[in-house]
């Protein structure tokens, strides 16, 4: 076990440094010299002068100089400046991230909840009415775009009706005291309930619009693996014993279908982390989406490579749990490296 | 001469044998059936597009500007007093082709990849699936765009981003499917007789992995057609004047609690064509890999 997950953060490094390098070679050859364009060296800005606005920034220098220069900055902690703001990107970073990953991560839960809920009702019911429904409406969660889905409960909750808000993540009147970052957690701490109510009113939105292809895919995987299980010969023998239905499916088959639906878990939230660009943009959330978004289009290259970096190193440790998780919750894995190594 | 004249009937009957049992089983499922005949409307639209639309798409009026939906104007006009019936019409095309080239480009390369990998094995399997680890260490959508951000923006180039995004899941399937098959007997066989490598990857094993990977595309084109409506919405795809579904729902945004339908009609041609190639997707995998029917 020990060795697998050795393996696995060994895995995780070599994919971290493999595409941060990539996106880093790839942003310094194939994008227009960066002294040229906006917060570069100035409109008017002679070749000598822009020659030295690169050597300020080692823009100059070999790029596996470069790419080892700013993987050392990345370790003490220093992502670099913005050309556009010119504003400190950790820092940035460290007030965005966490308010991506509590979209996220609210997203995750309420997504996983009513998508198994949805999944073991449709499968205990196989090709009743119940079952159609779910596995209809499923297909529709799939196929709907989130940003129009988005935009539409926007015009209807925040335009028409005028019960949630439409934008930004507390009401402007409250001020929030960050300790953690995550307004959850900030809000409660500070004991300022009036905007964790606040923050709460302006999740809801931007969280059904994320969760809504989420629960489609969870309540399909669900389905799948608790149809599985129902076959298998123990669940069988545990009904012919006259076990209430209800025990069965929680202490039998729920059980046992879990682990391919704790897989979607980490897939779905790296799904979210994506979804979030446009969630956000809509929804004017501060969060990473949104940071890269508006680098994207003012071409603010240290600001995409800092998101892509730490959106990646957040990929590849959810991967690197749910690889573990599922290697806990599923014995034959384990079992097949120990056989393997031997 | 004779035994391979027999082989090529036999093969033959087989494919007619099978197309016709894939039909059957499409046709049968109802579902499937509506969204074989909504996308032969698509189709139709995409090659008749031009001469269907009621008004030049890309012509702008200033007296025309934000109209309601009227008996001149079914959807309404945009900000531009633009048609928006002839401009989602207009887009058809381009979408469905986007979605269509998109799978293209990462079938190819997915096939390529996957094949080589799953065959050869060792180093350069490493390799190639350290560099699909890499395109997946990324949410795709964060990936095209900065794909996209590398490339510039424009239509063309959100097709190559998405098409390099969506390469591993074809890569996946087929270096899954060569390493199960490689140990047959039929490729011993070829081996045997001194087939090269391209014949029995390509002409041996291919053909008995394809319905997976038909399956995989249709459902592929549906997901290439949402990422490049996403693009289109944040305004990194297609550019002005073109008329591109994600940008016109993107465009509307600005006005959507004044008008909403600029924003409801785009939206809804997306999630019809979407839907009508999932739909297919399910009945297609249905008819052509039955073992997966449960998800």
């Amino acid at each position: 076990m020990v060795k697998y997950i050795l393996q696995r953060i060994l895995l995780a490094i070599i994919v971290l440094l493999g595409s941060c390098f990539l996106v880093f070679v790839l942003l310094r050859v194939f994008t227009p010299d960066p002294s040229v364009g906006e917060g570069g060296a100035g409109k008017y800005a002679t070749s000598e002068q822009r020659k030295a606005w690169r050597d300020a920034r080692g823009l100059n220098e070999p790029l596996i100089i470069q790419f080892t220069d700013y993987i050392k900055k990345v370790v003490t902690g220093d992502l670099g400046k913005s050309y556009k703001t010119r504003a400190n990107i950790a820092k940035e970073m460290s007030d965005r991230l966490p308010v991506t990953i509590e979209l996220a991560l609210f997203s995750l839960i309420l997504s996983s909840v009513f998508g198994m809920l949805i999944g073991v009702a449709a499968a205990t019911k196989k090709d009743a009415f119940t079952d159609r429904i779910c596995m209809f409406f499923s297909s529709i969660g799939m196929s709907l775009p989130t940003f129009w889905f988005a935009i539409l409960l926007v015009d209807f909750f925040a335009g028409r009706f005028h019960i949630l808000p439409s934008g930004d993540i507390v009401d402007s009147c409250y001020t929030v005291e960050k300790t953690t970052g995550f307004y959850f957690a900030d809000t409660l701490i500070s004991q300022n309930y009036k905007a964790f109510l606040s923050f709460l009113r302006h999740l809801i939105l931007p969280t059904i619009s994320l969760m809504l292809s989420s629960v489609a895919v969870f309540s399909r995987i669900t389905r799948s693996s608790v149809l599985d299980v129902l076959k298998k010969d123990y669940v069988k023998t545990a009904k012919s014993k006259g076990i209430n239905e209800s025990k069965v499916l929680i202490h039998h088959v729920l059980k046992n279908a879990l682990p391919p639906v704790v897989t979607v878990i980490g897939l779905q939230f790296v799904t979210f982390l994506g979804g979030a660009v446009l969630i956000e943009s809509i929804f004017s959330w501060p969060g990473i989406g949104k940071y890269l978004l508006d680098a994207t289009l003012n071409s603010d290259f240290p600001v995409i490579q800092a998101t892509v970096f730490m959106v990646t190193i957040l990929t590849v440790f959810t991967n690197l749990i749910m690889d573990i998780m599922y290697a806990i919750l599923d014995p034959r894995i384990r079992f097949c490296r120990k056989e393997a190594n031997r | 001469m004779k035994i391979e004249e027999n082989t090529n009937n036999y093969a033959k009957i087989n494919v007619n044998f099978k197309l016709k049992e894939i039909v059957k089983t499409v046709v049968k499922n109802k579902m499937s059936l509506i969204s074989l005949v909504v996308l032969m409307i698509i189709v139709f639209i995409v090659i008749f597009g031009n001469f269907l639309t009621p008004y030049n798409p890309t012509e702008q009026s200033r007296t025309q500007i934000h109209q309601k939906i009227s008996i001149n104007h079914w959807f309404g006009t945009d900000e531009h007093g633009r048609d928006i019936l002839s401009r989602i019409l207009a887009a058809t095309k381009l979408s469905v082709i986007s979605g269509i080239l998109c799978v293209l480009f990462s079938f190819a390369f997915g096939i390529v990849l996957g094949a080589t990998a799953g065959y050869y094995e060792g180093k350069i399997d490493s390799l190639i699936m350290r560099f699909m680890d890499i395109l997946l260490s990324l949410p795709s959508i964060l990936l095209a765009i900065t794909i996209m951000c590398i490339l510039g923006r424009g239509f063309e180039k959100a097709i190559l981003a998405i098409g390099i995004v969506n390469i591993p899941d074809y890569a996946m399937i087929v270096r899954g499917s060569i390493l199960s098959e490689k140990q047959s007997d039929y490729v011993q066989a070829s081996r045997v007789i001194g087939a090269k490598d391209s014949y029995i990857i390509f002409k041996s094993i291919l053909p008995n992995v394809i319905s997976s990977l038909i399956v995989r595309a249709t459902l592929g084109i549906s997901d290439a057609i949402l990422s490049a409506a996403a693009i289109g919405f944040l305004g990194l795809g297609a550019q002005p004047p073109v008329a591109e579904w994600g940008d016109m729902l993107g465009r509307s945004r600005s006005y959507m609690f004044i008008y909403p339908h600029e924003a409801f009609f785009p939206g809804v041609a997306i999630f019809i064509t979407v839907l009508a190639f999932n739909f297919l997707g399910d009945g297609l995998r249905d008819a052509l890999d039955p073992k997966s029917r449960e998800i």
